[in-house]
């Protein structure tokens, strides 16, 4: 992307925050990465520089989520500080002071979809989609590619980006019939403007080095040189270590270095990984030797086998059944007649439901997107969500994109001032990207805000 | 060298000279600024580190060593402070050394899942109980002892007569969702100080 040859770095590992003190995601999850990583010296290689992390903006979650209430609602300290450390990265990279570079952040993100009601799989706002927004804004950038190497579903990235072309979401994870968050499966391919540019990769527990570098140089490869993003982003989970407490799969440190040094991201974020004294040293050391172009063969953690860990034939060809299926919704990816969906109806509608495991919230979504023949479409969603606390919120959010046009911000403007006179909803919230502008309603206080 | 240098630039030697200055002091001045911005751009690894925004600067240029005199005023006029040189900068840094007093740290690691601790400075361990058998009380008792004890091998045991903590860091042990024991990481130290100041014959009450 630029001609630095240094890997920028920043390493936040709030050791000094956690969900509660014996929560896999908790003050010393990085505690021994931060050891391994300063008794190799990896800070002081001429090639890595390492940056301090700094607090997002309430403004930068504003233009990804909607946070109920509001922002300051949903993110601690800790949140900001996650986010800011992904943005610094972005700037240093765009400032062409690295080449690439590492957010090894916590808490994690990846969970955490455009509406936030609370915390889920450990997530309260999605670090890597602050981070591309903030790019799309700041610096224009349009198409970017993610691949989420976590053991679990981004289904929070796939949420925010399912209806937008331009951002290519590659999951692969242990299948969701055995691992939270449950979803996942390759017919979560996109909504119809973006069909295709979501690819969920669903993998067989036990799945090795050998069945994620087959996804990786059979499809996801293959699917970015057609893509041709900007920027790629790995959504850098480290939980398919074959010491995961929380998982069932075998990829090892190697594995995953290799993996970097093929995928060659302009930007890793960390997400999950709970192995912390077993995994996380290794897997870290691994991918930043990998990004910087090192040498990482002597990366080996305890308990792994030199001749690697085997997968038996049932499950290659589950892998590789699962990339034929994947390769033949790429092929057709641009094949939806939208003419034909939007003679029947101007809006496309789905609905679904999400669970907050962390906080015990059942949310029940409507979403619509405007079908418009001039820009992505506005997005309107109706959410209604339980807490297990007895509060119940009912509100309603518009979404303007990038690239949204006259018309559809004036309706959903208009949708907004209706959604607030009708006295129906809790709160209601117009997000327009176009004019970076975010507000908010609330019925109780009677009163607008701005984040 | 100033004459050839005063060829060179057309100009009187005294003028020479005094542009070698200004661009040594201009030079100070820029590693100093870049010190300070370099500080605060150290990484940070907590929360309240970070949340921390405190801006430092100098309000007093302190010079010592053979050409203080020529270079501070120069520098503190260029940072907008007040320069101090003291009596006798000349030979401060060798002052400085007859009569620092001597000190003593200790760097323990105390493991309570291993039931062990280890001693950075000279590699010595030994057993602690463990799990909750073992409070952070028992942690700083033991790390004292570890001072004292170390100091006593070095034969300063007299300069010990306070104790300042530079570090701790306490992480809990957890397997399966249960915490089974921590890991103390601790520093302590003996303070700097000095042993008596110059004209005096016995230790001020100022030490420690």
């Amino acid at each position: 992307m630029n001609r630095s040859d240094k890997t920028g770095l920043v390493f936040f590992p709030a050791f000094d925050w956690a969900i509660t003190p014996t929560h896999p995601e908790r003050q010393e999850r990085l505690l021994y990465t931060r050891d391994q990583i300063f008794e190799e010296g990896l800070m002081d290689l001429p090639c890595i520089r390492e940056y301090k992390p700094r607090l997002a903006a309430f403004k930068d979650i504003a233009r990804t989520h909607f946070c109920i209430p509001a922002v300051k609602d949903q993110v601690t300290e800790a949140h900001l500080i996650a986010a800011g450390g992904a943005l610094v990265i972005a700037d240093a990279l765009m400032a062409g002071e690295i080449r690439n570079g590492f957010a090894l952040v916590r808490p994690p993100g990846h969970h955490a979809m455009r509406i936030v009601h609370g915390n889920r799989g450990f997530c309260n706002i999605n670090n890597e989609a602050i981070m591309i927004d903030y790019l799309r804004k700041k610096y224009g950038l349009r198409k970017i590619a993610v691949i989420d190497t976590d053991v679990h579903h981004g289904d929070g990235t796939q949420d925010i980006y399912y209806h937008d072309p331009d951002v290519l979401f590659i999951s692969f994870h242990q299948d969701g019939r055995t691992l939270y968050p449950g979803s996942g499966f390759t017919s979560e391919a996109g909504g119809p403007t973006a069909y295709g540019r979501t690819l969920n990769v669903p993998l067989p527990p036990g799945t090795t080095d050998e069945g994620i570098h087959y996804v990786l140089d059979n499809l996801i490869l293959p699917v970015l040189a057609d893509f041709k993003p900007e920027l790629v982003v790995n959504s850098a989970g480290q939980d398919s270590h074959f010491t995961d407490p929380l998982a069932n799969m075998k990829v090892t440190a190697q594995g995953y270095a290799r993996l970097n040094e093929k995928l060659r991201p302009d930007i890793a974020v960390l997400e999950g990984g709970y192995a912390i004294e077993t995994a996380l040293p290794y897997v870290n050391t691994g991918i930043i030797l990998a990004m910087a172009g090192m040498d990482y063969s002597n990366v080996v953690e305890p308990g792994c086998v030199s001749e690697g860990f085997v997968m038996n034939q049932e499950k290659k060809e589950w892998v590789e059944k699962v990339v034929a299926e994947l390769t033949g919704i790429w092929e057709r990816r641009d094949t939806i007649d939208i003419e034909v969906l939007r003679s029947k109806s101007e809006f496309f509608q789905r609905q679904k439901t999400v669970y907050y495991d962390t906080d015990g919230i059942n949310e029940y979504q409507t979403e619509r997107l405007r079908l418009c023949p001039e820009c992505g479409g506005f997005l309107a969603i109706n959410s209604q969500a339980y807490h297990h606390s007895g509060i119940q919120h009912n509100i309603l959010a518009l979404s303007i994109p990038y690239n949204g046009c006259h018309e559809c911000r004036e309706e959903a403007y208009e949708e907004y001032e209706t959604g607030i006179s009708r006295k129906v909803y809790d709160y209601v919230y117009f997000q327009d990207k176009v004019s970076d502008t975010y507000r908010g309603y609330s019925r109780e206080k009677d009163r607008e805000w701005e984040e | 060298m100033i004459t050839e240098l005063t060829k060179k630039a057309g100009t009187q030697p005294d003028q020479t000279a005094e542009q070698i200055v200004r661009t040594a002091c201009q030079t100070i001045v820029n590693n100093i600024e870049q010190m300070f911005a370099d500080w605060e751009q150290e990484p940070a690894y907590r929360v309240w580190e970070i949340m921390q925004k405190t801006t430092i600067r100098p309000n007093n240029i302190v010079g010592i060593g053979g050409a203080a005199g020529g270079i501070i005023p120069e520098v503190a006029k260029l940072m907008k402070c007040t320069a101090v040189i003291p009596d006798h900068a000349e030979v401060a840094n060798a002052l400085g050394a007859a009569v620092a007093q001597p000190t003593v740290t200790v760097n323990i690691r105390i493991d309570t899942e291993r039931g062990y601790f280890t001693v950075a400075e000279d590699g010595s361990s030994g057993p602690v109980p463990k799990g909750r058998l073992f409070r952070d009380e028992d942690a700083a008792k033991l790390v004292r002892e570890r001072l004292f004890s170390r100091a006593d091998e070095l034969n300063i045991k007299e300069y010990v007569n306070k104790i300042e903590m530079v570090h701790c860091e306490v992480f809990n042990m957890v397997r399966d969702w249960t915490a089974i024991g921590k890991i103390y990481d601790i520093c302590i130290q003996t303070p700097r100080n000095i042993l008596f100041y110059l004209g005096r014959e016995e230790p001020t009450d100022e030490q420690e």
